[in-house]
């Protein structure tokens, strides 16, 4: 008989409300009107992170690659980027990147 | 920052200058001091950082044999339930059985009490005691 691999949590949810605002969406940062978020999901087929600036009701999002910081959807959001807040965000990531994949690798289990 | 990191640094800035970064800026909405910017960004994941990395936070992944996951898939899909709820709720009664059928159920363990005392009236009627009082006197 064959197995079919289930993943039944994709999304992390975890009760309580601290808990909440970490987990859904799995937020790694945030200050002011900007995010990180750490995705689990692989719909770019990679590891990836959420840079999320918030304007007014709108919200413009780059996804970039955990490994290597490959700009993997939203480019034309970044022009909404200023460069010096950009560049703020792209050294907290670079920094950080063992973190976050240590992070990753714990959401899914790994 | 190791040479390798700068490298990707660089290359990430490359790829803001090529996707016309900075060009659509509004004024009123990058107010963030950005020299403190990656201070904060650091602030708030050293904040959030040790809960996400409890693994006991985080669910575990679990592997069903086809049948089973194929029968509970079309549950779902007619009943609107979600997976995991749907899974959760089996795994619950199935809990709360075992520990109702458990020796420290007083009703479960009355049942079974009625269970043997009819196998053993049974077994005393296929006895032909009549013939065994016989023969004893």
């Amino acid at each position: 008989m064959t197995k079919t691999p289930i993943k039944i949590n994709e999304y992390f949810i975890v009760k309580g409300d601290f808990l909440e605002m970490i987990y859904s969406p799995p937020l790694l940062a945030e200050v002011g009107n900007l995010r990180v978020e750490l995705r689990k999901e692989l719909n770019h087929s990679r590891p990836h992170l959420h840079v999320i600036k918030k304007c007014g009701k709108s919200e413009y999002g780059v996804s970039l690659a955990l490994d290597n910081l490959d700009v993997l959807a939203g480019s034309e959001n970044i022009e909404r980027f200023d460069r010096r807040e950009y560049e703020a965000v792209l050294n907290f990531i670079i920094e950080n990147l063992e973190l976050f994949e240590k992070v990753y690798k714990t959401l899914r289990g790994i | 920052m190791t040479r390798a990191k700068k490298d990707i640094l660089k290359k990430a800035m490359g790829d803001f200058d090529k996707y016309k970064g900075g060009t659509n800026v509004d004024p009123k909405e990058s107010s963030i001091d950005s020299s403190s910017l990656q201070v904060d960004l650091q602030n708030s994941f050293d904040h959030i950082f040790p809960e996400l990395i409890k693994k006991e936070k985080h669910r575990k992944h679990v592997i069903f044999d086809d049948d089973v996951f194929r029968m509970y898939e079309s549950i779902c899909k007619s009943s609107g339930a979600g997976f995991s709820s749907l899974i959760n709720s089996a795994l619950r009664n199935f809990a709360k059985e075992k520990f109702n059928s458990s020796s420290n159920d007083p009703v479960s363990e009355l049942l079974s009490l009625r269970n043997r005392e009819r196998e053993l009236l049974k077994e005393i009627k296929e006895l032909d005691l009549v013939e065994e009082l016989n023969s004893r006197l």
